[in-house]
This record gives C-alpha cells, structure tokens and sequence, in this order.
C-alpha cells in the first residue's frame, strides 16, 4: 500500500475538534454545570496500611450546606462474587474496595467516605470534621518485600495461585506464572557471554494535567446520568452498574473532553460514589478531584524489580535469555506484569526462555494501565542487558539487535508467532538515520539505543454515517477522543466515500446513542473504530450505488465510485449531487459499522539518544533524541508524529526524573506536579521522528496502533547513552542525579 | 475451539476449568489461533493444522490480573 493511492488517508488535515481546544470552547468534565448541581469532596485515608475501626460522620451531616454522606457502607449489601469488569475477573468486594474502603485501608489516600454539599470548600470542611478511628498496621511498599516471609499482609482472603493453581497459602503474591520455551540451560551453556543483572523502577504516574472528575444524577426515574473524564464510557456504565447493582440499561454515561489519560483514565473511582451521593440528595453531584487526590487515590504505573539473564554467542546470535519479573500491583491484584512478561524478549529471535512473573500486591495506590503496560519497566532491563552483551562481544549495538531481530515466524516465548511486524524495518531505518553516525561533539556524552514492542489490541466499535443534504456526512462514534482520533477515524469514512476529511462531522456521543464501543486505549482506536467507520462507509457508499441506480434505472452493480464520484456507462453524479437527491430517491442514508476486528498489527518502535551527563552533580541533559516507529500506515502523519513525540516525552521522565518518593510510612512526599518532575519543553530538545510504514495485512489501509510503543525504548535507550557518557550502568529508575551520583562514586570506590 | 478444548480435557483432565468458567472463557484469557489473537473465543473454527495459545488476556491497555498463560 503506497501512499498515492489515497487522497485522504496519510494526509494532514487539521483536526475536527481544534478550534474548540485552542480557544477554551471545548467542554471538559470540571466545567460541567446543572441546576441544582452540589459539590462532593472524597475524605482519603492518611495511613498506609490500618483497620478501620470505626468512622463517625455525625459531626460533618451537622455542618450547614452538608447534604449528604457516604461510606462503603452505602454501597448495596451484596454477596462478593468474582465480576468482569473488563479486565478479567476481579472480586466485586475488591472492586467496590478500591472505590471506598471497607474494613481497612490499604494505601494512603484511599478513598474512605464522601461530602456533597453545597460548595467545594463546605464539602472539603466536612470531609475534616469525618472521625475515623484507626488501628495503624505495617505497610509494605515494594514487590521484594512484600515477597518476603513475615510480610506484613495486605489481604487475609489473598492465596497466591501459582502456574493457574490455588496454592491456598495466604501471602501478597497474587501470582507466579511462567513462560518456557526450549531449553535455557542448554542456551546459556552455548553462550560465550553471559550477563545477568537486576533492576528496579519506581512507581510513575501517567502525569495527565486534567485530573478525574464526574458529575451523576440518579434521576427520579431509576435512571444514573454520568458526566465524565474517561477512556471508556462504556467502561463507566458497566462498571458503575456493576458496584451499585443496577443494570447497564439504566444507566447513560456521557464523556466529556478528556485532558489525556493514557490508560490512567480506564479505572472507574468518582462515578458510583457521585452516584450514591446523588441518590441520597436527589441533585446531581459533582466530584473534580486535586493533583494530590490523582497522585495518591488512582492508579499509577507499578514499579518493578527485574532480574535478567542473557547469553550470546561469539557469533554475535543470542542463545537463551532469562527473566524474574516481579511487579507491584499496588493494593489489589492486577499488576502489568503479564504484558510486561509477554514483552521483555519481543524484539528478539530467541530459542531458549524462561520467564518468571509475579503479580504483588503492595501498600500504594492500586496500579493502572500506563501506556504500554508493564513493557517500559521491562524493555529497560532487557536493552541494558543486550547493550551489556553487545559491548562485551566488540558489536554495533545496532547491528547484534539487527542480527538477532524478530520477524515474521518468530515465536515469541508466551507461545504465539509472529505474523507481518516491522522489528527489523525499524532497527534497520534507526541505522539509516544521520543522527547514528553524527559526530557528539563533546566531553561526557554518549550514545544509547533501545527498542520495544507492544501488542495493540483490536475490541469492539460501532460507528454510524448519516449522509446530508449537502454532500457533508456525519460521523457518530463511542471513541473518546485523546490524540486527535476524531480525525483519523473520520479520514478512513473519507476515504471510503471520496470526500474531504472536513466533509466529515465526527461526534463523539454518549453511551445510549451509538453502539458498544470499546476504550480509546490498547493503541486500538484508529484501528478498530477506524474500521467500524470504514465499514459505515462502505455501507453508505452501498445505499448511496442504489439510489444512483433508481435514478439512472440501472442496475446498482454496475455503478462504481470512484474518488467521490459515482459513475455508470457515461452518467455521472459527484457524491454531494447524489446526497441532495436523497429525499426523493427513499429518503435518509445512514450508514452502520460496528466491529471486533482480527488482524491485529503490533507495533515496534525504536529510539536514539545522545545525553551529556555532569560529572560534578550527575545531571543528565538530553541533547538530542530520535524517535523511529512502524504506524503500519500512517492515517494522519502528524499524528502518529504526536504520539511517538509524547510517548518519548514520557519516556524521558520515566528514565531521568519521576517517582512515587515515599516515606517509611508509605506516605508520597511529591505529591504535586511541582515536585513531582515531569519534563517541559524547556528540558528537551526537538523529539525527532521517523515513521516507518510496514503495512499491517490485518486492516483494511495498514493501520497499526502507534500510542504506546514508542515509550518502551527511552529508558533503555538513556541508560546505555549514561553508560557510554559517564561510563556506569545504572540499573534503577529514575536515573536523578542522586542516583547517577552514587552510582559513578560506587565505581570510584 | 470448544472441540479442542474438550479434546484437551481429555487427555488432561482438569485443563477445562482452568479454561472455561461455567461453559464460558475465562475473561482473563485470551486465545490466539495461527498467531493471531481471535475476538470470537469458544467459537473460532480451527483446522487439524492450526496452532493455538492459550495468553493472557490484553484489553485497551490493561491485562487481566490473574491470566492464566502458556498452558
């Protein structure tokens, strides 16, 4: 697939939504009003880790302004029972637990009960006047320690099950799975190099700048309006329905914009408490949670402790690898370590694998999805390993993950093989790219790469197309727009039916007015509900042949559209003539999409980074910084762009700055942007980006997903560039100075 | 796939359960025939040459928390 054959898709439209957000007319969630709307405030938990003993709410109901009060204990009284939520089953207590807290509390700030008042600032004052009687417990913030024998235990009803048996013994490991394949004794034994090291990364937060807000009302008639922040609306609704034990019908959810969210803004925390407090008011209530409340009430990205073992041969293949991946779930079960397991050795064609992951649960904020999942904590230890082994063996390190690249056939080590990928398109354009060879013009700097892998997901879309009378179309779809989705999924319905991408109205609409459509998340948007638009397309181009036909009595066959126009023998009609012929030809077309796609294409990305560390304080400067990524088929090239730019963005603050920085009694210390040091435009230089395009056979104009891999590599990428500046392999994340520091004056000693 | 996944209980008793929850797949898992992930689970067709895995279950982002895997 070239390019020129298309006149819409891999061009660069401006986007549909654009003037609302640069000019503040877009509406988000925090600006929602309503008649009669009250203010909720979440009262959160200040111990890690204690029984809740009791918590007395009779002092804030007296508080004037104070309209209601609720605590878990509001929530209906049903059985636990294991649910689906989306994301696999999950014990409903568990699910409602995270939401409010019953019987103890297991992370500071978790949620413990909720205000609704008439203002903010009554609702916060009776949040303060809440009495709850704790019995402080001891807390365990990280994997290895909460492994350990004597732990202290977060869950009694917590019984690890190993290799997919309940082992019936009580401890925080929720899971021990395993992934073989070959024999790796046999492939360390053939190695001539051997490297094993252990890493940890800290806990990071998505770091979105709109933080989690809903407003619900539980209508007089049974039904819960929601108004939200989400990555899912249909999310939302389902599982919203599933804690207050209504059904999905009864509940309508409408997103707001959404200020970012990768993958952070899947979790469900404020709805059903707005619900419950709306309930009790009979108003709507709105919830808009601070920084710190995201900080320490929703679910960051878990930290990690990584144990990786690779041999090679002289001849520079890699003969077996070996990974002990234990990550922290946070306070319920549910870490990323399965994708992370599944995408530690995926850039590379090796026999001989075991991989060991544990899922832990820890005294922090429950984790979440963060872009990627699991893949970033993994590939850093991965690519140092590689890079480690490069070195020793006197090879490019470019050239040893060449020779060792996965390809089409590839089996990874969690089983499947590998169908069309662009692994090796994207080593091979890194190598290509000037900025390899270019001189670095200075004392203290380096050169790193790294690549990663993530899977993309395909799921459920639905899309609808009414054609109006002026050869416009408007474009119906349940994809809450993050990255400018709105246009690349309206491009592919252009596309199809040969008009201007600004020819298409995309509106994205509520969970009662377009079909089941599943989270902007998984790299899966432009994929899928680009698909189901394609597929709405085609249905409107179908209907719209017909009338042609019934115009031209012919038969429908034998019209074609070609670039806009419908033809048969020599009549023609351009597709806005046709439209405004509709009425007379059997009225409205509406055209409908909806989608699981197969044909999944996952998504390789690769990156070079130049850094100048400081010897005298270990700060470490990017100077410049390539990204290379296969989109598959670029739909909108500035967005793909866009995202390897922000995924590398985060991937720099993950490698250099951000951390959960905890005390002793699991409280975060930074838990404002302040201190918790993301990268601006003034920390970085111009993220440079190289699309390559391996065309995914799997949908209908290539498309691969492209949100998420392009953060895997920049950790990886950064430390072997400090190494080859200052000469340590830093094995922990964040590489601050403090750590880069300790780490040259340990090689000193 | 149901089929297979009868086939298999026979020859490893047990397997299903781990599997199937009350007839259904398991949310948590995912299976991949001839290296592709299908959305139609229990009612993929396979042939006598397809390959099929068992693998954790990834949804827009997230995984399953207790996937069951490479089985």
């Amino acid at each position: 697939m070239k390019t020129q054959e298309y006149t819409v898709v891999g061009t660069r439209p401006v986007r549909h939504d654009g003037a609302d957000k640069v000019t503040g007319r877009a509406l988000y969630g925090a600006d929602f009003q309503m008649a009669g709307l009250l203010y909720g405030h979440i009262l959160r938990s200040q111990h890690a880790h204690a029984r809740i003993r009791r918590i007395d709410t009779s002092k804030a109901e007296q508080l004037p302004g104070v309209k209601a009060i609720v605590t878990a204990g509001d929530f209906p009284q049903t059985p636990d029972r294991l649910v689906d939520l989306g994301e696999g089953d999950t014990p409903l207590s568990y699910a409602r637990g995270n939401v409010l807290a019953k019987g103890k509390v297991l992370y500071k700030g978790h949620a413990l009960a909720a205000v609704a008042a008439t203002n903010v600032h009554i609702a916060e004052e009776a949040a303060g006047l809440i009495e709850v009687e704790y019995e402080a417990l001891p807390c365990v913030l990280t994997a290895p320690e909460a492994m350990q024998d004597g732990a202290p235990i977060l869950h009694d009803d917590l019984k690890t099950k190993e290799f997919g048996e309940q082992t019936g013994r009580v401890s925080n490991v929720a899971e021990h799975f395993r992934h073989v394949m070959g024999d790796v004794n046999a492939g360390f034994a053939e190695a001539d190099v051997i490297v094993e090291r252990e890493f940890h990364t800290a806990t990071v937060h998505q770091g979105y700048i709109e933080p989690h807000n809903a407003t619900a009302l539980w209508n007089n008639d049974g039904r819960i309006l929601v108004w939200c922040s989400t990555q899912g609306s249909f999310v939302v609704r389902d599982v919203t329905a599933c804690l207050l034990d209504v059904p999905v019908s009864r509940i309508k959810v409408t997103p707001m914009e959404i200020g970012g969210g990768f993958g952070g803004k899947i979790n469900v925390y404020l709805e059903p408490v707005a619900a419950l407090l709306s309930k009790k008011t009979g108003k709507p209530v709105k919830i808009v949670m601070s920084r710190k409340d995201v900080f320490e009430g929703t679910g960051p990205t878990p930290g990690s402790y990584i144990k990786v073992k690779m041999g090679a041969r002289k001849d520079g293949r890699i003969t077996a690898a070996q990974a002990y991946m234990a990550y922290e779930a946070g306070a319920y079960p549910g870490s990323m370590v399965a994708p992370g397991a599944m995408c530690v050795f995926a850039a590379y064609d090796i026999s001989n694998v075991v991989i060991d992951g544990f899922d832990v649960v820890v005294n922090k904020p429950s984790t979440a999805a963060y872009r990627a999942p699991g893949a970033t904590n993994a590939a850093f230890a991965a690519e140092s390993v590689v890079d480690e082994i490069a070195e020793k063996l006197g090879a490019d390190p470019l050239d040893f993950r060449l020779k060792n690249a996965a390809k089409e056939g590839t089996r990874r080590a969690d089983g499947p093989k590998y169908r069309r990928i662009g692994c090796v398109e994207v080593i091979q354009a890194m190598k290509n790219h000037p900025h390899y060879s270019a001189p670095l013009g200075g004392p203290n700097r380096g050169r790193g790469v790294a690549v990663g892998f993530w899977f993309n997901v395909g799921l459920p879309s639905s899309c609808t197309i009414s054609v109006s009378a002026d050869g416009t179309v408007n474009l119906v779809e349940g994809s809450t727009d993050i990255g400018g989705t709105r246009t690349s999924i309206a491009m592919q319905a252009a596309e199809v039916l040969g008009i201007p991408a600004e020819d298409v109205r995309p509106t994205v609409v509520d969970t009662d007015s377009v079909g089941f459509t599943a989270v902007t998340g998984g790299s899966r948007t432009t994929f899928a509900t680009g698909w189901a638009a394609y597929e709405a397309a085609q249905d409107v181009v179908r209907q719209m042949k017909e009338r042609a036909a019934k115009i031209w009595e012919t038969e429908a066959a034998s019209v074609t559209l070609e670039r806009g126009v419908f033809h048969s023998a020599d009549k023609r009609l351009t597709f806005p003539e046709l439209a405004a012929k509709l009425d007379q030809t059997g009225g409205p077309v509406v055209g409908r999409g909806a989608v699981n796609p197969r044909g999944v294409g996952g998504s390789f990305s690769g990156c070079i980074a130049d850094v100048e560390v400081d010897p005298e304080t270990g700060k470490v400067t990017i100077l410049r910084f390539t990204s290379v990524q296969d989109a598959g088929k670029a739909i909108h090239p500035s967005y793909v762009e866009g995202q390897m730019q922000g995924g590398s963005v985060q991937g720099i603050g993950w490698a250099l700055n951000e951390e959960y920085y905890m005390n002793e009694a699991g409280s975060m210390m930074n838990s404002s942007l302040l201190d918790y040091r993301m990268p601006t435009a003034l920390d970085l230089p111009m993220i440079d980006t190289v699309i390559v395009e391996v065309p995914n056979p799997g949908h209908p104009f290539g498309a691969r997903g492209v949100g998420e891999a392009n953060i895997v590599p920049p950790p990886g990428a950064i430390a072997n560039a400090i190494y080859r500046a200052a000469g340590v392999r830093m094995n922990r994340l964040p590489m601050n100075p403090p750590a880069i520091m300790q780490a040259i004056w340990s090689q000193r000693d | 796939m149901r089929q297979v996944i009868d086939n298999l209980e026979q020859a490893w008793p047990g397997i299903r359960e781990r599997l199937l929850d009350q007839g259904k797949l398991r949310p948590n898992i995912s299976i991949a025939v001839d290296g592709e992930v299908t959305p139609m689970g229990l009612l993929e067709p396979v042939t006598p040459s397809s390959e099929v895995h068992f693998i954790a279950a990834i949804k827009g982002g997230a995984p399953a928390p207790d996937a069951q895997r490479h089985l």
